[in-house]
């Protein structure tokens, strides 16, 4: 175990990161089983299990080490092309990332390596996996090593060799033939083209001077290597150049993409035997003779290689993509820096306050009227406004990885419950704070097992409605005004809405003989111990979920609504507020007191005509709307304006008018919370300081909407 | 009917029939000999007509060799004649073996036989 306390940092770095790498690991395995053989992804999975092996040998931890080399070799064995991607594969591969990941808690929570990695377990799990690694035949596949070979096993691949013989070479005692007839010594040769192109007319020929070509296609295991040290004496005098045989390009073209990142052309050529370091040698050597001409920037390698015949286009064009897609990767991985969440909550309270100071300096700027001060000022609100924007993106995180790792949970329950549900996900990259996705995860896990044990139906059940076998679950994130909407979208039996009131009436939740909208029925699942499942399933069921979720997302000031067609499906919305900390809010005052009302669920303010003084409503361009006189809402005394105002504000899909005495613009706030002796007053979300000192309260809108929704005769439910 | 009497170690005859000249090659047609072949050779191909230069008696073959033929065939096509290899000798046949050429000394492609 560490001691010391830089041991332990580093320890805590060791688990945060395997964490991330066992996540990784377990997104790419799922991936595999949908998008076989991608070599990035087995790439990215393989590289997983290795850093996770490597690191975890710093730490001494040998038992973690002996089981992830297992399951690295496993994966070697996809990247290679030896072993099959079957469900069986993947369904062996992820318990072992499991015990992985239960094995990184319990380190990470102090307990010893014995302790944590129970051996026994593991053992069954590594032997789960045995039968999938024995070999599956090499196949064609080009396997890549310096040589084109791999760990003994050769590979027999068809080269195209042009030997352009120089003029001198018979002079010099070489035979050209004889090379040819060494080559078939090697290997199969498959063809021998003559060329004459290069035979002057006979009276003018010397007898001495070479002038033909030969073109041999040449089967063999050699590597390029031994091939190019064939020619070593008549290489000075003559070209010589070899080539995958055009029937061997596409290989060669997987072969490079599924190589291991590379940044430079000529290694990845080089690496899969397409290239001779010599000829590379070459290549450079003529890139550094035309620069020095004519001083302009280099030809690419690549052109010079096609150019000269020494790798055909198309490789190069596989090497160059997957030196793009290198950098590219590269690029994506070192912009990110991992960061305390402590440090970074810190810099928000500080920006939160940097916000209040500089509302409250443009307050004393506007005051003063001094044209050179408002305009410094102004400038000093953009900055801070940027400054804020950005300091809160930093928290933010798309959802989509979140909404993503269901896709496991789906598989294994679908398994248990013999049903087949596809997990579409629309929308992941809508972002939330980090904090919020956190909280919000068990909230939709649940619905989502909901989803899955009472709303898809079984096959058989499906297929006799006239459905798809398979049943599709739909996770769908987007922004709308501030917000963010979080869907959960099924296309099973939906609510049944008698049975949920039956139930209702039994468990005394509402008085028989009520007359309820279908909307009110839905909304009782979310009551504490509600459930009509007959059948208690091991996922849900036993009635202590559905109010927990409404609790959860209450709390972070969302709400939660469902919707649902008999035998078609069910969708339940969560709307959570995008911000947690600072608030763009439009500021009115009623009476002596102010108050902010969030920006995002305002749409408009006019004025309260005359006529409307003590009406409930307005008609506003022919539509009704409600009037909220916050007057009355917080018991206001003093005399009201002669002329006051309505700000109009819309929230999920209610809309009503705030009557207020006067308006006073936009601004923007740091929201604090209220304290715990108000912490129970209604439609007060929460209190921010003005630029001038005082308070004002900012509004909870959704509140407001809904109480001033229960002070209409309606049925008899009771107001939240 | 033409004869041409040796001057050298590489032996060659000519002799025909019925409107056909032949000339013999015999001895080595290598690079050692590269530069008097050529000479006999082109001293064959000078009008048009039937050719036939006869392989029975090359013992060695070589790519100067085989070089010569093909300049000494290019010279016959240019000059209107046809020009035909016969009765290789197994040097010869070896070279064409390797060479992958046919007894007219055109390239076989694989699977096919015969001149492209």
């Amino acid at each position: 175990m560490p001691i010391d306390e830089a041991m332990r940092e580093a320890f805590i770095t060791f688990t945060n990161e395997s964490r991330d790498l066992l996540s990784d690991l377990e997104e790419g395995i799922l991936g595999l089983e949908d998008n076989q053989g991608d070599s990035d992804t087995v790439n990215a999975i393989f590289r997983a299990a290795h850093t996770l092996k490597g690191s975890a040998g710093l730490f001494g931890l040998d038992r973690l080490v002996r089981f992830t080399h297992v399951v690295e070799t496993a994966l070697d064995g996809v990247r290679a092309g030896t072993v099959d991607v079957t469900q069986e594969l993947v369904s062996a591969l992820l318990p072992c990332v499991d015990h992985l990941a239960a094995a990184v808690d319990g380190l990470a929570a102090g307990q010893s390596e014995a302790d944590a990695l129970d051996e026994t377990t593991g053992d069954a799990l590594l032997a789960a996996l045995q039968p999938h690694l024995s070999r599956t035949g090499a196949g064609d596949q080009p396997r890549a090593d310096g040589t084109g070979a791999v760990s003994g096993e050769t590979w027999e691949r068809t080269w195209q060799l042009s030997l352009c013989f120089g003029p001198d070479s018979l002079r010099n005692g070489m035979d050209p033939l004889a090379f040819v007839r060494y080559l078939s010594t090697m290997g199969t040769v498959l063809r021998v083209e003559t060329l004459t192109d290069r035979l002057p007319p006979a009276r003018e020929a010397d007898p001495h001077t070479c002038y033909l070509t030969f073109q041999v296609h040449l089967r063999t295991t050699t590597s390029k290597i031994e091939l190019e040290g064939v020619f070593d004496f008549v290489r000075d005098d003559s070209q010589i150049r070899i080539v995958p045989a055009d029937n061997e390009i596409g290989s060669y073209v997987r072969l490079i993409q599924s190589q291991p990142p590379s940044d430079r052309i000529g290694n990845i050529l080089v690496h899969c035997g397409v290239l001779t370091e010599q000829e590379a040698a070459t290549a450079a050597e003529i890139q550094r003779q035309r620069c020095g001409n004519g001083g302009s920037a280099p030809a690419p390698i690549g052109a010079i290689l096609v150019e000269q015949g020494i790798v055909p286009q198309p490789l190069v064009d596989a090497a160059l993509r997957k030196q793009r897609r290198t950098s590219e990767a590269r690029a994506g991985e070192s912009q990110t820096i991992r960061v305390d969440a402590t440090r970074l909550d810190t810099l928000i309270d500080l920006v939160g306050e940097l916000v209040l100071a500089q509302a409250s300096a443009a307050d004393r700027a506007s005051a003063g009227e001094q044209a050179g001060l408002l305009e410094a000022q102004s400038e000093v609100t953009r900055l801070v406004e940027e400054v804020r924007h950005r300091t809160l993106a930093l928290r933010m995180v798309p959802i989509g990885t979140t909404l993503r790792r269901f896709e496991r949970i789906i598989r294994d329950a679908c398994a248990e419950l013999n049903k087949e549900v596809d997990l579409v996900v629309t929308g992941g990259d809508a972002e939330m704070d980090k904090a919020m996705v956190e909280r919000i995860s068990d909230p939709l896990l649940h619905l989502v097992r909901n989803a899955l044990d009472h709303g898809i139906e079984p096959c058989p059940e499906r297929v006799a409605s006239g459905k798809p076998a398979r049943g599709t679950l739909r996770l769908n994130a987007f922004h709308e005004a501030g917000c963010i909407i979080i869907e959960v979208i099924d296309d099973g039996r939906g609510l049944a809405r008698d049975r949920i009131l039956r139930k209702a009436v039994e468990q005394g939740l509402v008085p028989p003989g009520t007359n309820l909208t279908d909307q009110e029925i839905y909304a009782l699942i979310f009551e504490a111990g509600f459930s009509t499942a007959d059948a208690v399933s091991n996922l849900s069921g036993r009635g202590v979920g559905m109010d927990v979720v409404r609790r959860n997302v209450a709390e972070l000031r969302g709400t939660i609504d469902i919707e649902s067609t008999p035998g078609h499906g069910s969708t339940i919305r969560i709307r959570l507020p995008l911000t947690l900390a600072i608030i763009d809010g439009f500021l009115v005052s009623v009476g002596s007191s102010a108050y902010v009302i969030p920006l995002d669920t305002v749409t408009e303010c006019v004025e309260l005509p005359a006529t409307a003084r003590t009406r409930n409503h307005i008609s506003l361009r022919g539509q009704v709307l409600p009037l909220i006189r916050l007057r009355s809402t917080f018991g206001t005394t003093e005399p009201p304006p002669r002329r006051q105002s309505i700000v109009v504000v819309e929230q999920s899909g209610q809309r009503a008018g705030l009557v207020v005495d006067t308006l006073m613009g936009q601004l923007q706030t740091v929201i604090k919370p209220l304290g715990l002796l108000s912490s129970h007053a209604q439609c007060i979300s929460g209190t921010t300081i003005r630029g001038n000192g005082d308070i004002a309260l900012i509004l909870d809108v959704a509140a407001l909407l809904a109480t001033h929704g229960s002070r209409e005769p309606a049925p008899a439910m009771a107001a939240a | 009917m033409t004869k041409t009497s040796p001057t050298h170690s590489a032996h060659t005859t000519a002799a025909g029939t019925g409107g056909v000249r032949r000339l013999e090659l015999d001895g080595e047609v290598t690079i050692n000999t590269a530069a008097q072949q050529y000479q006999t050779l082109m001293a064959f191909v000078t009008s048009p007509g039937s050719l036939e230069v006869g392989l029975a008696a090359v013992s060695d073959l070589d790519t100067a060799g085989l070089q010569l033929l093909l300049l000494a065939r290019q010279e016959a096509e240019r000059l209107g004649a046809t020009l035909s290899f016969r009765e290789p000798s197994q040097a010869v046949q070896d070279i064409l073996t390797i060479a992958h050429l046919n007894g007219n000394l055109d390239n076989v492609r694989p699977g096919l036989e015969g001149a492209d």
